[in-house]
């Protein structure tokens, strides 16, 4: 069992009436790429900026290296949250300069970071000249100078363009080759079924799934099918002992298998009931799909 | 320590605003003593700014130009906001105290550099002032060299509160102008009309504090005696209770600010 770099008990914040989120246990282990995936307003900026004490959590508690959160711990976490904060009117290597006096790490480590997000020729021009794209790759390189055991990324590749989304992924996947843990909110579930190991499914501040993204998201298989009479169709599936699952999607009926699905055998159960298949069709369970379905169970 | 004024000082060091700000300050503190030789209205205005008075002049002087440090105060403070830096560095690993602290230092250094200066161009200007050169009595009044850091100090904690208060630059200079000039006179005028005591509270009113030099402004100037005798009229120092209050008002502006920045959802 691996060790947990963060853990979360009964963590909550409401905003008003509103409650932002709602007794969330989180538990994410060290060397993870863990992703958090909610839609938008789900919850997963207020739970980050708890974890990096911007936000006083109503109630619950966490813990960073199964100690109780102070400052300095955060000088081993590199975040970006949302969006980059730097002050406009100092160049980039400033700004990396103030981060690193706060971060107490060495000042060498500057040139260091901006040449991994490949800013390094722009090092001198301050930061309200650069693209939205610079900003934010002066951000991950920002979160990257103390060297942290821990990345944490809100949204990281929100506004960019499809090349700057391309780069950004393929940082977050190089910095997890070096066995960094990385913590990832998103609400692209392509970007996290593309970079996680883990995922945890919030949907109105509410924990729905945790796990591995292979347990959680696609270890299920799905068999979509047509007929001519589909409420016959329906009726007889109902009675199908390997499905876990019927849904109709359009003009089809999928069914989520529990094991490895066995299409002949599927076929000839349902011919044996006088049905004959227009459409048949075993594929691997899609993160979409498996997102879909457990924030409708919710 | 030296961590956070660094920090600080990083910050501000390259800001336009803060050097072409700071620059006029300076150019204008520097050539007070020189300046204000000529005062039309009053018949031996010399003695203003021969030893020992000048120590009370530069003061109050430089009192008038404490506007430009509370701009300067208001401007980084507020900028912390604006551009979400504050929160950047309690994710980077700051603790909210930090923040505080880092302000403190920052100000308390600026207060106490210019107090040098206040000291060296004051001693040069009352030499160059002096009759004869004769300097036995030039500390006589020197009372007013700490009495100057407490001033900054104070107007800089003020500053820094309404920075923190209203978190927007224009918001929070306005509110500093609002409340120097009409907002807190107009309070002196209601508390002295209904209060018995009314003109003890309203003289205990920040900007009334932070803004006194212990002398009577109005006295000095219309009552013939006291132009002739300033040396006698004008005491030593701010005395000890202004002193304290000065003191005591700005332990309540970082206080508030302090409680205010460890409260808030940054």
């Amino acid at each position: 069992m691996l060790e947990n770099v963060l853990k979360t008990q009964a963590l909550a914040k409401s905003y008003g009436r509103i409650k932002a989120v709602k007794s969330l246990d989180l538990e994410v282990p060290d060397g993870a790429v863990f992703g958090i995936l909610g839609p938008n307003g789900s919850g997963k900026s207020t739970t980050l900026s708890m974890l990096l004490g911007i936000l006083t959590p109503d109630s619950g508690s966490f813990s960073w290296f199964g100690q109780a959160p102070e400052p300095a711990q955060r000088k081993r976490i590199g975040a970006l949250l949302e969006q980059p904060n730097f002050y406009p009117y100092l160049s980039a290597r400033k700004n990396l300069e103030i981060a690193c006096l706060i971060k107490e790490c060495s000042p060498t480590r500057v040139d260091i970071v901006l040449e991994q997000v490949g800013l390094l020729a722009r090092a001198e021009s301050a930061f309200k000249t650069f693209s939205t794209g610079m900003k934010q790759r002066l951000a991950i390189a920002s979160a990257l100078l103390a060297d942290p055991k821990v990345l944490v990324l809100d949204e990281p590749t929100n506004g960019l363009d499809p090349q700057g989304i391309a780069e950004v992924r393929e940082l977050i996947i190089q910095i997890a080759k070096r066995g960094k843990t990385i913590l990832l909110a998103s609400h692209i579930l392509d970007e996290v079924e593309k970079v996680c190991t883990h995922v945890a499914v919030i949907k109105q501040g509410q924990l729905l799934a945790q796990g591995s993204v292979m347990e959680i998201l696609r270890n299920q298989h799905q068999v979509e099918l047509k007929a001519d009479d589909m409420e016959a169709l329906e009726r007889a599936l109902s009675a199908y002992e390997p499905a876990a699952e019927r849904r109709r999607v359009g003009n089809l009926i999928v069914l989520s298998m529990t094991g490895e699905p066995d299409g002949s055998a599927l076929n000839r159960y349902l011919y044996d009931q006088g049905l004959v298949l227009s459409h048949l069709r075993v594929h691997k369970k899609r993160l979409e799909e498996s997102f879909l379905e457990i924030t409708a169970k919710a | 320590m030296m961590r956070l004024l660094r920090i600080e000082w990083n910050k501000i060091q390259p800001y336009r605003a803060f050097r072409i700000l700071i620059g006029l300050y300076l150019v204008s503190f520097i050539a007070l003593p020189y300046s204000m030789e000529r005062i039309p209205f009053l018949q031996n205005w010399q003695q203003l700014f021969e030893f020992p008075t000048i120590w009370f002049s530069y003061y109050f002087g430089a009192e008038f130009l404490s506007f430009a440090l509370a701009i300067i105060v208001i401007t980084i403070t507020t900028n912390e906001y604006s551009n979400r830096t504050f929160r950047q560095h309690v994710i980077d690993g700051l603790s909210r105290n930090d923040l505080v602290t880092g302000k403190l230092l920052l100000m308390a250094v600026l207060a106490a550099v210019l107090m040098i200066l206040l000291v060296v161009n004051g001693y040069i200007a009352g030499m160059l002032n002096a009759f004869e050169a004769d300097y036995s009595g030039a500390w006589i009044k020197a009372g007013y060299i700490p009495g100057f850091f407490l001033h900054t100090v104070g107007i800089m904690a003020f500053s820094f509160f309404l920075g923190n208060l209203f978190r927007r630059t224009g918001l929070a200079i306005f509110a500093f102008i609002a409340w120097v000039f009409p907002v807190e006179l107009i309070l002196r005028g209601l508390l002295a009309g209904v209060a018995k005591d009314g003109g003890m509270i309203s003289d205990r009113l920040p900007v009334a504090v932070i803004y006194s030099s212990n002398v009577d402004m109005g006295e000095m100037f219309s009552n013939p005696t006291a132009i002739l005798n300033l040396n006698e009229f004008i005491p030593g120092s701010l005395g000890l209770e202004n002193s304290l209050m000065k003191i005591g008002w700005t332990v309540v502006f970082f206080g508030l600010s302090w409680w205010m920045i460890r409260r808030r959802d940054l």
